[in-house]
């Protein structure tokens, strides 16, 4: 049996789940949320030894020990659950719902550790940003100039910056209103207002002629690319949606280089699939940017027609023999 | 600009009051403005519904008043 770890309204495992229904496959879905507002039971027994039981109106009680192959798909943002306290400024009460709401869904993982995983846990867990543009340039992969400081000296407040995460964007709400921690142009008037600063990260703005958005899955990319440079809305990140006039995305061939490059990243990160963000500069070179595990790839294969729902549905279905 | 742009530029830093305390923050605080979530939602057509097939809650086109079911049940 097929196990989905994935988060409410996730559209690709929706899309996932249908073809697996087609292709007879049987599949169990859990969302991370539903184990706490109450949607699916579970309980883990310790003794004579680990059991795990989970049980909704959809699948009724299932043995975990049952399950044979595993997506983690998108399971453990507490982002959502988080919402449910908006406005609360308590952090130690915050900061001790997110380490047991972690540490509940840790327990998935263990109990599952020797499944057949499509992207393993573990090395989904110790990704981050910095590792893979280190490893993506030993590879040879070009990286926009980046630099995590703490102050002005070692920025020339000449030349153009994006700043954005060190580890991963979050959602912040002040009041009413809402703040989405995406790439951001840095202001150099506002930057000469700093003596020093929390350590934060810069890296030099690319100018660019597209960007492409490749989705990889055992082996093999699926390339994007978006236009996204002439919107203003867009042209730092085109997740800055601009939905009443969207960027034009088309499939893209990938130079066979490049090609060769990202699946041996993805090798090299031991990662069976993920969504990658690389720049097309206007001198000609490609530009990584990042790795996203649980990125959707919806938007890669609606505009392109790749079937990649339907290619992840039969690798878990071989997963699964 | 309007005094409804400005209120929505106004940066996570100012937002928060913590201008006098921005060298303990990430710059990124100083960058940031709101986004209009209301106005996304409100333009979204969709509404949830369970469904057994994807055993959860999933987000489904609304059935517009014409009464043409575009829905993707």
């Amino acid at each position: 049996m097929i196990l989905i770890l994935s988060t409410p309204n996730d559209d690709d495992t929706n899309l996932v789940m249908e073809h697996l229904a087609i292709l007879g496959e049987k599949c169990i879905r859990i969302n991370d949320l539903d184990l706490f507002n109450g949607n699916t039971k579970m309980s883990y027994e310790l003794s004579p030894e680990p059991r795990l039981f989970l049980e909704n109106v959809f699948f009724g009680k299932l043995d975990l020990s049952d399950i044979k192959c595993v997506w983690y798909r998108k399971f453990g943002f507490f982002d959502k659950f988080k919402k449910k306290f908006r406005g609360e400024t308590n952090i130690e009460m915050l900061e001790y719902l997110k380490l047991e709401y972690t540490t509940t869904l840790d327990l998935f993982f263990d109990f599952l550790k020797d499944k057949k995983w499509l992207n393993n846990y573990v090395n989904v867990k110790k990704l981050n940003k910095i590792s893979t543009l280190i490893a993506s340039q030993k590879i040879g992969l070009s990286i926009p100039k980046t630099n995590i400081t703490n102050h002005n000296d070692s920025l020339d407040l000449n030349d153009s910056y994006i700043t954005k995460s060190i580890k991963d964007g979050t959602v912040i709400d002040v009041g009413e209103k809402t703040f989405f921690f995406l790439t951001k142009e840095v202001n150099s008037k506002t930057m000469t207002q700093y003596s020093h600063f929390f350590p934060s990260l810069f890296q030099e703005k690319i100018d660019k002629e597209y960007e492409l958005r490749i989705f990889h899955l055992n082996g093999k990319n699926y390339a994007m690319a978006i236009f996204s440079q002439r919107d203003t809305q867009t042209g730092v990140d085109y997740r800055h949606y601009n939905y009443s006039k969207p960027n034009r995305m088309i499939p893209y061939s990938l130079p066979e280089e490049i090609d060769e490059k990202i699946c041996r990243l993805m090798k090299d990160l031991e990662l069976d699939t993920g969504s990658l963000d690389i720049i097309k500069g206007k001198d000609g070179d490609y530009y990584f940017l990042e790795v996203n595990p649980s990125g959707q790839f919806r938007m890669t294969a609606m505009p392109c027609n790749y079937e990649l729902h339907y290619e992840v549905a039969q690798c878990l279905k071989k997963m699964n023999t | 600009m309007s005094q409804k742009n400005e209120y929505m530029k106004k940066t996570l830093l100012k937002e928060m009051g913590y201008e006098k305390k921005k060298e303990l923050l990430p710059v990124i605080f100083s960058h940031t403005t709101p986004m209009d979530v209301k106005k996304i939602k409100r333009d979204r057509p969709f509404r949830m519904v369970d469904t057994s097939i994807h055993q959860s809650e999933i987000y489904c086109l609304r059935i517009y008043k014409d009464g043409i079911n575009i829905s993707t049940e």
